[in-house]
């Protein structure tokens, strides 16, 4: 159990996130190597489906990483140790696109019109669907393919498994509104996939 | 996640399919580099070495003894060779003489072989220019006698080892010279001791005439040491 500035107590077993952060905070490097290796994958897919480029992506992740570095002495169990770092995770995102030339995608507007204008891609039905990697494969096109603010609550879902209420800390908006990403989100990749699901 | 069970938000069928995807990592090289930076960041502070004894510190140290130490030892090393070629050989005691007589020691050392004079020269260079502008003195020869020898004993005479046989070997040559060239000056004035008194009061006389006032003064006076009873000559100072 450790509690948090709040005076919650969070349960953290031994090998938890947060006291790894703890330890590592104190000087434990051994711990950070742990934590790492436990959330690189998720965290690497996450920037990289969400920009597109993997010399972006890397760019991005080592950012990441050594904001997280740099923060280790600031840092208390406020919250999951996941949701501080997708986070900073999404922040150097939103800055990424900011930076770019296209700026900040109109998806992560809280009334994204583009929830209903963006034409569904089109229902595909391939021959031999049946292909386990290859829907794979089309699952990722067709993730791609979703609007930016969708494709991060999918993420954040499947890779970092947040909730409802973690996305939405982490990206800054409503559960309800998370709520509606994924909701989208998952209806348009079933349409994508064709039902083969 | 009781939240994502909805239908609405989760898939289940479509989460299993995106776990397939699941083969993509960061790179190798950006592992380390991450892991790298984390480490140092908690690394303990390493104690700032003692700063190096640096080699420019110690060229800088010992380079006014160095160069102190070279200037002593550059000076000695001139000192020495001067001796040795003659350019700084202590003039030996002589008492006063006459123009004739200096001139005689070095028309005697001029009669050594053209050739000899010739390689002599040759091999000193401009050490000879700076001697022959020097008045003749009677330690002419000696000099050039020393000068004569071959250049090597003159290096080697550099090493401090071989230094005090050199100027031994000098003083010798000297010691050997001197004798017979004051022998050969005192020749006229023994023969003229020797003469009865009317003959050397001619022989005065005649240096007199001749311009050799300081010889024939010289002379008179070892004649009045003589003969302190004899007439003395009068004879109008012309010095």
């Amino acid at each position: 159990m450790c509690r948090s500035q709040n005076n919650l107590l969070i349960p953290i077993d031994e090998d938890a996130d947060e006291l790894l952060m703890l330890r590592y905070r104190e000087g434990d490097a051994s711990a950070f190597t742990r934590l790492y290796a436990r959330h690189k994958g998720p965290l690497y897919r996450y920037l990289l489906r969400q920009c597109g480029q993997p010399a972006t992506a890397e760019e991005l992740f080592q950012d990441v990483w050594l904001k997280l570095i740099a923060a280790r002495t600031g840092y208390t169990v406020q919250a999951r140790f996941m949701t501080w770092l997708y986070r900073i995770a999404h922040n150097r995102l939103i800055d990424y696109y900011r930076a770019s030339n296209r700026g900040l995608p109109v998806s992560y507007a809280g009334d994204c019109p583009e929830w209903v204008d963006v034409p569904a891609p089109l229902e595909e039905q391939p021959e031999h669907q049946d292909d386990r990697r290859r829907q794979a494969e089309r699952l990722l096109v067709l993730l791609a393919e979703l609007p930016e603010a969708q494709r991060e609550a999918v993420l954040l879902k499947e890779e970092a498994g947040l909730s409802l209420e973690e996305i939405a800390q982490v990206t800054g908006t409503g559960r309800e509104t998370v709520k509606s990403r994924l909701r989208y989100a998952l209806a348009r990749l079933r349409r994508g996939l064709g039902g083969a699901l | 996640m009781k939240n994502l069970r909805d239908w609405e938000s989760h898939d289940e069928t479509l989460s299993i399919l995106y776990q397939a995807t699941h083969d993509i990592e960061p790179p190798a090289w950006l592992d380390e580099r991450i892991l790298t930076a984390a480490h140092r960041a908690v690394a303990p502070p390493q104690p700032t070495p003692a700063t190096p004894y640096s080699r420019r510190r110690s060229v800088r140290f010992w380079a006014m003894p160095v160069a102190l130490a070279a200037t002593v030892i550059m000076a000695a090393g001139i000192v020495r060779l001067a001796r040795e070629t003659g350019e700084w050989a202590p003039r030996p005691q002589m008492p006063m003489e006459s123009p004739s007589s200096l001139a005689e020691p070095a028309a005697k050392a001029d009669t050594a072989p053209a050739g000899q004079r010739t390689a002599e020269s040759a091999h000193q260079g401009s050490s000879s220019a700076t001697s022959s502008l020097a008045p003749a003195s009677p330690a002419a020869p000696a000099i050039r006698m020393m000068r004569m020898a071959p250049p090597s004993s003159a290096a080697s005479s550099m090493q401090e080892k071989k230094a005090p046989i050199a100027e031994e070997q000098h003083r010798q040559d000297i010691l050997q010279i001197a004798p017979a060239m004051r022998d050969e000056e005192a020749k006229p004035e023994r023969q003229a001791v020797d003469r009865p008194p009317k003959e050397w009061l001619a022989h005065i006389a005649k240096l007199r005439r001749q311009g050799r006032i300081a010889e024939a003064r010289a002379s008179l006076e070892e004649f009045q040491r003589r003969y302190p009873d004899y007439p003395q000559p009068i004879w109008e100072e012309t010095d």
